[in-house]
């Protein structure tokens, strides 16, 4: 039997009924199966075998799956009209033996023959048509895949301040397809922060920054759920808030707030994205928790109050925080989709002056007040945030 | 290290009293760095080609 080909300069569509597909299997042939529908139709009943690639990511994705252009390929849809189109498509790029299987995958089952339901264990969770055009740049990144992008969907993130770090990772984490956003941010968007805080807009001077942060998000990627916590963190709440995300990004703007989201993360065993801005300069690491040095290892109190003054009376380069935000958005997704190897352990130090970036060693303190052995982190002890018996006061 | 220390503050006045206190210890948000290394003891030997970075903890976001 012939397969679609080129006559001169026409593509001919070849087609191949079902009891031929199913006496070719019998046989012991292995043409590759593609299952053009949407993933949800996919879901719910296919072939033993076939290969899920939706007809609008075909040209994209077609070669990573299938690189040999003179393999077999039986291509099938619902009723035969989607493969057809797909048939012409991939003879049109060059693969000499396609079928377009007649009467799809309806007939199919009318004729009785074996289908299944494919497990969800290990293979990639179905993503909706749009989604799939939506992601199809992480699709194609075997790093990330399919099952990469279910990870990501299904992740929450929580990103501590909704400013000049908070902006361009919030964007980021929504533009990914990160299923749960939470923000904290207890202020409301004011002009001189609109000089780096690319995620609010002058027309909402005044508006609570988590709000306006919601709207642009929604307005990028209507998907995300966003979760709007209007509040500052403190003893009392940092738990119960932070323990409903799988990774934490800090973006805040105080060292008490810092001390905190560290000392509540070694509790509750969640990763820390953190970053820190000043002037011309930026710092990036990833507390991750477990087996690596927390901030408190790093810098066990926080300096006194004229030693470090804050953006407002410091100032800061714009685009300072873009660049860390951006970077401490790769982390998270790095974390989630468990790839590449974090800055765990490493702190990163940025000078946008010199355009440098330098790799710092990090080194775990046996005798952290936080992560310790003895530390507060190891034990249920109620002495964690709590620094000589007395609040840490920052 | 201790050296380096004394130089960094003849040409800029004060800045060693905001890394080292009175007691000779690196203040608690303040790290240096040999060679990407985090370094603790002022009487660390340096030399001429080491790299030395002093980070100060951040808080601005």
């Amino acid at each position: 039997m012939a397969a679609s080909a080129r006559v001169g300069n026409v593509l001919v569509i070849q087609e191949i009924e079902v009891a031929e597909v199913a006496s070719r299997l019998q046989r012991g042939e292995s043409p590759v199966l593609l299952d053009v529908r949407d993933p949800d139709e996919h879901a719910a009943g296919c072939m033993a075998g076939a290969l899920l690639l939706p007809r609008p990511l075909v040209a994209h994705s077609i070669s990573a799956l299938v690189p040999d252009k003179d393999t077999p390929l039986v291509v099938y849809c619902a009723v035969g009209i989607r493969s057809a189109m797909t048939a012409m498509t991939l003879t049109g790029m060059g693969y000499t033996q396609v079928w377009s299987m007649r009467g799809g995958f309806d007939e199919w089952q009318r004729s009785g023959l074996a289908w299944i339901v494919p497990p969800l264990d290990g293979v990639p969770v179905p993503l909706s048509a749009e989604q799939a055009m939506r992601y199809s740049r992480h699709l194609r990144l075997p790093e990330i895949g399919m099952a990469g992008q279910a990870k990501l969907l299904a992740a929450r993130v929580l990103c501590i301040g909704a400013g000049g770090l908070g902006s361009p990772a919030s964007l980021y984490l929504a533009a990914a397809g990160i299923g749960t956003l939470g923000l904290v941010d207890a202020d409301s968007v004011e002009l001189s922060n609109l000089q780096r805080q690319i995620v609010h807009a002058t027309a909402r001077i005044g508006m609570p920054k988590v709000d306006s942060a919601a709207e642009t998000l929604a307005a990028l990627n209507p998907e995300v759920c966003v979760t709007r916590i209007q509040a500052r963190l403190t003893d009392e709440n940092v738990l119960a808030i932070l323990a409903g995300y799988d990774v934490i990004i800090d973006g805040s703007d105080n060292f008490t707030t810092r001390y905190l989201v560290n000392d509540a993360a070694l509790r509750l065993k969640k990763p820390v994205v953190h970053a820190a801005i000043q002037g011309f300069e930026g710092q990036l690491t990833v507390f991750a928790a477990e087996g690596a040095p927390c901030y408190r290892c790093v810098f066990p109190e926080p300096p006194p109050a004229e030693f470090a003054p804050s953006c407002q009376q410091a100032g800061v380069l714009g685009v300072l925080p873009g660049i860390l935000g951006i970077l401490q958005a790769t982390e998270a997704l790095k974390l989630i989709l468990g790839i590449g190897e974090t800055l765990a352990g490493r702190l990163l130090s940025y000078d946008a002056l010199s355009m440098r970036f330098t790799e710092l060693s990090l080194r775990y303190d046996p005798e952290c007040s936080a992560c310790g052995s003895s530390g507060p982190g190891k034990s249920e002890a109620p002495g964690w945030g709590l620094r000589n018996g007395r609040r840490l006061k920052a | 290290m201790a050296e380096l220390l004394a130089d960094l503050d003849r040409q800029f006045p004060g800045i060693r009293h905001r890394m080292i206190d009175e007691q000779d210890q690196i203040r608690p948000h303040m790290r240096i760095f040999v060679n990407g290394e985090q370094g603790f003891d002022l009487q660390q030997a340096l030399a001429s080609s080491d790299v030395v970075q002093i980070i100060q903890a951040l808080s601005g976001g």
